[in-house]
């Protein structure tokens, strides 16, 4: 492959220091995720998929290790700086939505554009709107808030939001886990045709059904990160 | 509920899981219901409490007020013969009680302390029912000029001054070389009125002859020591009476000074009072305000509550949805409620109860001479019964507050769902108003305050036009004030100065009273024009000016040859001077001041006297070689002191007395008290209601703000700067600010439309700048109140606010 590297991650370790025990979330983690590329990662609850996911989004620290997005450096950041990379170059798709509430479809795609620091026009923020929701198929909700919605809908106006700024990477946690299953199966195929127009996505999910869809699938256990078996194979 | 136990037994578990909630609650409540009720205490003394004498409603005091010709006022105190005509002959009256109020040497005691003695006709005791515990008070042939000196003392001296001796009735006491009788001891339970406000408890009760008024025989002197009490008849009233005396009193004066030209045309006013409106004074606005602040705290205290309880609320919202889930109806949910509530406020009330006691010892032990009646109070069956209903009103308060916060139905269905149900939405509406709340109450406090506090702190630190550091006032009376001689006294006075002058730390003494002691009012016609004026005066030695640095505008002071009793110089200060001559010098300017012809030699600045016009006309003549009051600086870090005086003056003669011995920073201080007290109160209930607002704001913010971590974590997580989120925020809250504070500016106008006084003497520039002040503070409040609960979410890593759950 002779892509870009969007995201690398090299010998990446999380410690929780609890009063009673030191949890090692993570230990030694090394990842390069090209552009375009399909990531999943999978394994058993506890296994330290959430806070791998954390800190490539730059959510939380890691305790060691080194980050890079998109090349550039971003282990130490000042909170503000971390602000601006989450803001334009990282996509967020939570299990809960994290839609706003007081918030229209509409204005909730519109947020993030409307923190960046190099301020966009009105018309180019509504243009980046109307195509990311023509993107998730719901053009017609615009004025819809986020409890008139279905969950799978809800959940599509937030990969609308994070399609928005158009992000280097969409960093998606348990996309499914508040969905049923039909719900379920339209958002992954949703995120499958994103990548297929050539978003880069790292996605976090326990279902195997939902991993298998992935390119390169990851299995993280004790924090412990290893590629998947016939992917290895299919390497050789 | 069958077992009720079982419920107050869980009630007060639940509650004993929140100790800080609780301590809060009872705390904030106790302290200002205390206050409440304690002003309120005071109210109902000032506005309901009848005074406790036989026929109050029917007391009254009578004035005597001199007028010119152009109907100006030219005096405010009785002539002696003036105030005895009418005690002689009057229709308006039932009973007359003439008294006279001052302070004298008590010489039959060895230490020579000062005491407040009055001499009264003995009407007074019969007019205040006043009972002995000893003895007896003076007889009906006691009275005016049965020429017998008796008296009677107070309960509080005869413990203090005789150690409560049973045989003081063989003894006698000496005030000026006159020796009296001791007759009887007041009843502890004897309630003085005090007719003016800068009155100290009568120690000594005097019959009336032996008073130390001067020139009792002229009409041309008023004396304000005199005070004249009365009952008026069945159905006259105060208005009535006073129409009735007046002319007579004015004839009297008229046909007395017929021939002296000053007084032509004058005409004297008896103003008739009623002793309740005396004794109150102008107090009542006071009392207003501190009643009206105090429930102004109280309201922001309960705005605070309510929040604190709206929260618990929601907290237990889990467990009162599995309550009704069970079946708990939604009567017995209010039991648990009233209850709850219950628990909380009966130990605040309690709590109220002492700190209003504690409240009132401090006004007694501090503000009698501020607050009138403030003698006579204590905790009462009213204290008691309001602090019951306040209780009472809420309790309600706080349990409907909550229930209303509850919709039965979507509680039981709630169980199922996971907190944010539509009880929220009522409650979000709820905290709006109460933040509102707190912001308006609290603006109007801050506002109000502030501008009582600057007015009080101008009239403080405004600079006196003199310098009164290290300045100490003496005043020395002989035991034979009335027999003897001038040139004596006058050679006694000199010799003390000079020893004075001669002690190691006194740097200078001067002869003339304290300029901050009340000038007397002097008779003073220009010679020219013939116009009359009645400026105030002091006789003052060659180096008084330069001793209180007291600048000339022109002209010089008075030559030490001139200090002979007959040199016709006389210094003004610029407000009179402006008065005689306008702008042009007032120097070589000729009055007639005490039947002579006098010349205007200096000009002196105004001086600022606490309580007094600062351009008042003032005039200053030359001792007659001494004088009774000296001014002595003392150096630098040095100090004299009272019985360092006495041991010079025991040298000297031993029947000279030092009745007065007080540093002018201390006059000043006693004369401003009632401008320190509000200084110091201001500030506080200033504090005080910042914090309880910032406290109630940040409860209600910080509720808020845990409520929507979520969301404040996902616009981080979007990318949001830290100030773009505080902005954020801020502004969702700048709703309430803007509406308050509409709110507070609302009230503050409609109260200056109901009565403009009550604000026009502070319009200005001032109020403005007062106005933004508060405002500026309030936003100030508001936005640590934003700033303080974000900042968890803004500091820990953000992943914990994404966190569902805690
Ligand atoms: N704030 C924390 N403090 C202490 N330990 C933590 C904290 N957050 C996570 N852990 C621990 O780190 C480990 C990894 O947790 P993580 O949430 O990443 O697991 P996960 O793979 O996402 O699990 P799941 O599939 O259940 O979501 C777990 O053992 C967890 O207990
Ligand atoms: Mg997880």
């Amino acid at each position: 492959m002779n892509k870009d590297i969007k995201i690398e991650i090299n010998h990446v370790s999380k410690v929780y220091d609890t009063d009673l025990v030191e949890t090692h979330a993570l230990k030694d983690i090394n990842i390069k995720i090209y552009e375009g590329d399909y990531v999943s990662i999978s394994g058993p609850s506890g296994g330290g998929k959430s806070t791998l996911l954390s800190i490539i989004g730059l959510l939380d620290e890691a305790s060691g290790g080194e980050l890079k997005i998109e090349g550039k450096d971003v282990t130490s950041l000042t909170q503000d700086q971390a602000a601006e990379v989450r803001n334009t170059k990282l996509g967020f798709i939570f299990q809960s939505f994290n839609l706003i509430e007081e918030l229209s479809v509409y204005d909730n795609v519109a947020l993030p554009l409307t923190y960046r620091t190099d301020g966009l026009a009105a018309e180019e923020i509504d243009k980046k709107v109307k195509e990311c929701l023509e993107k998730v198929s719901l053009s017609h909700r615009l004025d819809h808030f986020p409890n008139q919605l279905s969950g799978g809908q809800q959940q599509r106006v937030a990969i609308a939001r994070a399609l928005a700024a158009d992000p280097a990477i969409l960093l998606v946690d348990e996309p499914t886990g508040n969905l049923d299953s039909t719900t379920g199966d339209q958002v992954m195929q949703l995120l499958e045709e994103l990548n297929a127009q050539g978003t880069t996505i790292c996605m976090v999910t326990h279902d195997s059904r939902y991993a298998d869809m992935a390119r390169t699938k990851y299995q993280l256990k004790d924090g412990v990160l290893q590629v998947e078996e016939e992917q290895l194979s299919e390497a050789v | 509920m069958k077992n009720s136990t079982l419920v107050v037994k869980q009630s007060i578990k639940s509650l004993s899981r929140k100790p800080t909630l609780m301590f809060g609650v009872i705390a904030t409540l106790g302290l200002t219901l205390g206050a409440f009720i304690s002003v309120l205490t005071l109210a109902y003394y000032m506005f309901l409490k009848p005074l406790p004498y036989p026929d109050q409603e029917r007391l009254v005091t009578v004035e005597y007020r001199a007028l010119n010709a152009e109907g100006g006022v030219m005096g405010n105190a009785f002539t002696y013969p003036g105030a005895i005509e009418i005690y002689k002959n009057n229709d308006s009256f039932d009973a007359s009680a003439l008294m006279f109020y001052a302070t004298s040497v008590m010489t039959s005691d060895s230490a020579q302390p000062t005491v407040a003695t009055t001499s009264v006709t003995p009407e007074w005791f019969d007019i205040t029912s006043a009972k002995t515990s000893l003895g007896r008070v003076f007889t009906a042939d006691e009275g005016l000029n049965s020429h017998i000196p008796l008296a009677v003392l107070s309960h509080k001296t005869w413990q203090e001054m005789f150690n409560s001796d049973e045989g003081v009735l063989d003894q006698s006491v000496s005030f000026n070389g006159i020796s009296y009788k001791i007759v009887g001891v007041l009843s502890p339970d004897f309630i003085e009125p005090r007719i003016r406000a800068d009155q100290s408890s009568t120690s000594v009760w005097l019959t009336w002859d032996q008073n130390s008024a001067m020139a009792k025989e002229t009409w041309s002197y008023i004396d304000g020591g005199i005070v004249y009490v009365a009952k008026v008849k069945a159905g006259v009233t105060a208005d009535i009476a006073a129409q009735q005396s007046s002319p007579r009193a004015s004839e009297l004066f008229n046909q007395n000074n017929v021939g002296i030209p000053f007084f032509k045309g004058w005409s004297i006013e008896l103003i008739v009072t009623s002793l309740k409106d005396k004794v109150l004074g102008d107090s009542q606005k006071t009392v207003t305000m501190l009643v009206l602040g105090a429930f102004a705290l109280l309201l922001i205290a309960m705005a605070n509550i309510t929040n604190l309880f709206i929260s618990r609320t929601i907290e237990q919202h889990r467990k009162l949805a599995i309550n009704a889930a069970l079946g708990a109806k939604k009567s017995q949910l209010h039991v648990i409620f009233l209850l709850e509530a219950t628990l909380l406020m009966l130990p605040a009330a309690i709590f109220g109860l002492v700190i209003a006691y504690v409240g009132i010892e401090i006004m007694q032990a501090f503000f009698t001479d501020l607050l009138p009646r403030s003698n006579e109070l204590s905790l009462n069956f009213m204290s008691v019964i309001s602090a019951f209903v306040l209780m009472v009103v809420l309790i309600l308060t706080f349990s409907r507050v909550n229930l209303s916060m509850i919709n039965y139905k979507e509680l039981r269905a709630a169980i199922q769902s996971s907190g944010k149900g539509s009880g929220l939405q009522v409650s979000q509406k709820t905290r709006s108003s109460l933040m509102v709340a707190q912001i308006a109450i609290a603006s109007l406090i801050i506002f109000a305050t502030s501008v009582l506090f600057s007015e009080a702190y101008k009239k403080v630190n405004q600079p006196l036009g003199m310098k009164i550091d290290g300045l100490v006032n003496v005043n020395f009376s002989h035991m034979e004030k009335h027999s003897v001689k001038w040139d004596e006294m006058a050679a006694l006075l000199v010799e003390t100065k000079a020893q004075i002058e001669r002690l190691p730390q006194v740097e200078s003494v001067t002869f003339g009273e304290s300029p901050l002691s009340s000038f007397s009012m002097w008779a003073a016609t220009d010679v020219e024009t013939n116009e009359n004026f009645v400026p105030i005066g002091k006789s003052v030695d060659s180096n008084y000016f330069n001793t209180l640095d007291i600048s000339f505008i022109e002209g010089k002071g008075f030559d030490r040859s001139e200090l002979n009793g007959d040199s016709n110089a006389l210094v003004v200060n610029q407000g009179f001077a402006r008065l005689l001559s306008g702008n042009d010098s007032a120097l070589g300017k000729k009055l007639l001041v005490r039947n002579k012809e006098h010349v205007i030699v200096g000009v002196i600045d105004n001086i600022m006297v606490p309580g007094a016009e600062n351009d008042a006309a003032r005039l200053y003549v030359p001792i007659d070689k001494a004088n009774q009051s000296m001014l002595i600086k003392i150096k630098d870090n040095q100090t004299v002191d009272r019985t360092d005086i006495v041991n010079i003056i025991y040298g000297i003669d031993s029947k000279l007395a030092v009745f007065e011995f007080e540093s002018l920073a201390q006059t000043k201080y006693m004369s401003q008290f009632g401008e320190i007290v509000t200084i110091i109160s201001t500030l506080a209930i200033s504090l005080i209601s910042t914090i309880l607002a910032g406290l109630g704001l940040y409860g209600v913010l910080n509720y808020t703000t845990q409520m929507n971590k979520f969301e404040l974590g996902t616009r981080l997580a979007l990318g949001s700067k830290r100030k773009q989120l505080i902005l954020f925020v801020f502004k969702n809250n700048l709703k309430s600010y803007a509406v308050g504070v509409s709110i507070a500016t609302a009230m503050l106008i409609i109260a200056y439309l109901i009565d403009p006084n009550l604000l026009s003497q502070y319009i200005g520039f001032e109020l403005v700048a007062i106005g933004v002040y508060t405002l500026a503070l309030i936003l100030a409040i508001s936005w640590i109140a934003c700033y303080v609960p974000l900042r968890p979410i803004l500091n820990r890593p953000l992943v914990y606010s994404l966190k569902s759950g805690d």
